[in-house]
């Protein structure tokens, strides 16, 4: 993820990172694809289209295994690398061009009680429309278009200075 | 140069570690000292040991945290004073200090507080003095105003001990920290799991604090985390051999594009929501309505992930009574512009007495959609970690097609620039992170 960092906000402590969000940051230029209606076994069907995708030597990040396929991210400039790799296979899929990533960043924020869940429930309170959701030990990073990822991250950076004034 | 609960758990072990400090000493340096307490669990001294002393009274009354952080930092105290006196006893001056003597400021959350501030003074005069500084691991002090006499003890949490020796190593700017363990390094997985794992020379700041935050245990990711902050020298070595151990170094100190460990972690459950039957307008309603109860009670979620037909996620197997009773026979109204549309949570393939309840005594009020939540139990994370490696095409591929090969079944991933994890049923998992270990061909790492 090399892309575009437009926005971010950060704060620390003197010896550790604050607990609680400590970052909030937009990435831009990205394309969701959505791969679905897979046939046959689905764990093999899912190694079929990565094959070709990776035969296309195509890096994809925050792959998300779904009840009928599975969906990741591509930097934009690759969706028609990526479309050119699956169209040929009758692979049933969508792309989802000029997306945008909110990545929220808090120490250890999967075992920070509720704050995974407080985040995603502010994030879709905002009724921006998100796209894809993934989670690491200390960042969330929401999939949305480039308006609602701007909306998702002026309410959490708000969040983000209120528990700081408190 | 901290020492973990094995390293003082018996006169032997404390008498190897004390002639390592000792050894520091006559090379030149002037060392510093943190300890853990005395043993792991069983052990009379040990933290979980001194909980046990509370909690066995009355398991109905939940201790206070205050008092309770009071009563788990006797171990590192117990543990400081023992091995000061032990140097005293083998020729050296030596002087204990509880974390708050050792200036170590934290915020005010018990039992997990975060260091803020260090004032070093006691320590760097005692050093000057050609006493050797044993300091209390895992514990610091609070203090909520100005004046407050003596402040508050609190507790650093998981790990505190490193926590505390990359503190006290930023603040006297000191040459390096030296993690002593019953391991000679950071290995390339549990070897338990993997006899053949391979002890890593070099790894970066990055790595390691990906590797434990990914479950291995022997360094605590806030201590490299500070590390890093502060660009200090860290190592991790046994306490009871001569191997040279891991050095945690810089991220341009170390191979690139490769790929350092297999860690595994975590006791889940996983839930997936099938929100096909949901026109849009309903669906963000009802992702929104989950999400805010999951905060409310404070549940944990791991392996986030929404498609086009619906959102999952994994809790933590001790939280997922909780879960069930809040998700299963759950009604959720959705107010369309005539009428109001109930939509019905469900937990596995039949409903259970309480949902087919709930679903009869609504039947009046209108029509009623069932949201089916699939659980898969006994699941765990399986992850790969590696600088720079997870951006390179075909990762994906090669580790899910290592897996199927392997009759793995993997129910969800999530991935970051350094990691890669994998959720799996835990009865796979010694049969996954051999898989994974040899398709990176770990045990020749360095």
């Amino acid at each position: 993820m090399s892309h575009n960092t437009t926005i971010a906000n950060q704060l620390e402590t003197a010896f550790e990172k604050r607990r609680g969000i400590s970052r909030v940051e937009i990435r831009d230029d990205f394309a969701q694809v959505h791969i679905s209606q897979l046939a046959g076994t689905l764990a093999e069907s899912r190694l079929a289209v990565l094959k070709l995708v990776a035969d296309e030597g195509v890096s994809i990040d925050f792959v998300k295994l779904t009840p009928s396929g599975i969906s990741f991210l591509v930097a934009d400039h690759l969706a028609a690398k990526i479309e050119a790799a699956l169209r040929p296979s009758g692979t049933h899929f969508s792309i989802v061009a000029r997306q945008s990533i909110v990545l929220v960043t808090a120490v250890n924020m999967r075992d920070e009680e509720g704050l995974l869940a407080r985040v995603v429930s502010l994030a879709i309170g905002t009724g921006a429309p998100i796209d894809h959701l993934a989670d690491m030990h200390d960042q969330l990073l929401v999939v949305t278009n480039h308006d609602g990822a701007r909306v998702i991250s002026a309410r959490l950076t708000q969040l983000m200075e209120d528990a700081v004034e408190n | 140069m901290k020492f973990g609960g094995t390293s003082v758990a018996s006169p032997d072990a404390r008498r190897q570690s004390a002639l390592r400090v000792i050894s520091a000493k006559e090379q030149g340096f002037s060392p510093v000292v943190v300890v853990s307490a005395i043993g792991r669990r069983g052990a009379p001294y040990a933290t979980d040991t001194l909980i046990g002393l509370l909690r066995e009274m009355d398991d109905t009354v939940e201790p206070d945290a205050r008092e309770m952080d009071l009563m788990i930092a006797c171990g590192e105290i117990f543990s400081s004073v023992i091995f000061a006196h032990l140097l005293k006893t083998l020729g050296h001056t030596a002087m204990a200090f509880r974390g708050g003597q050792a200036g170590i400021r934290t915020d005010g959350i018990y039992g997990n507080a975060r260091i803020v501030a260090i004032n070093p003074m006691a320590i760097q005069k005692s050093v000057a003095e050609r006493c050797i500084p044993v300091i209390c691991g895992f514990q610091g002090v609070f203090v909520p105003e100005p004046g407050h006499p003596g402040g508050e003890l609190t507790t650093l949490g998981r790990g505190g001990s490193d926590t505390t020796a990359a503190a006290i190593g930023a603040a006297l700017k000191a040459t390096a920290v030296e993690i002593f363990t019953d391991v000679e390094g950071v290995k390339t997985a549990d070897p338990d799991y993997v006899n053949r794992a391979s002890t890593l020379r070099r790894i970066s700041y990055e790595e390691v604090a990906e590797i434990a935050h990914l479950g291995a245990k022997v360094l605590h990711p806030r201590a490299a985390e500070i590390a890093m902050k502060y660009g200090m020298s860290l190592w991790v070595k046994s306490t009871f051999s001569d191997a040279i151990g891991t050095e945690v170094v810089p991220s341009d100190q170390v191979e690139r594009n490769r790929v350092t460990g297999v860690t595994h972690t975590g006791k889940l459950v996983y839930l997936q929501f099938d929100l096909k039957g949901a026109p849009d307008t309903h669906r963000t309603e009802l992702e929104s309505r989950v999400y805010e109860m999951m905060a409310r009670y404070n549940l944990n979620l791991h392996m986030m992930n929404l498609s086009p037909s619906g959102i999952g996620f994994a809790v933590p197997r001790d939280q997922y009574p909780i879960a069930l009773d809040l998700l299963d026979g759950l009604v959720i109204p959705v107010q369309t512009e005539t009428k109001a549309q109930m939509y019905m949570f469900q937990i596995g393939a039949h409903p259970s007495l309480e949902a087919e309840t709930q679903a009869k005594l609504l039947e009046p009020l209108g029509p009623l959609s069932t949201v089916p939540i699939s659980l898969t139990e006994g699941c765990t994370m399986v992850s790969v970690v590696g600088q720079e490696y997870m951006s390179n095409p075909g990762v994906f591929y090669r580790v899910l097609a290592a897996l199927h090969e392997n009759q793995v079944p993997v129910l969800q991933t999530t991935d970051s620039n350094l990691s890669l994890s994998c959720l799996i049923p835990e009865s796979e998992l010694h049969r996954a992170v051999r898989t994974l270990h040899d398709l990176f061909k770990l045990e020749s790492v360095e």
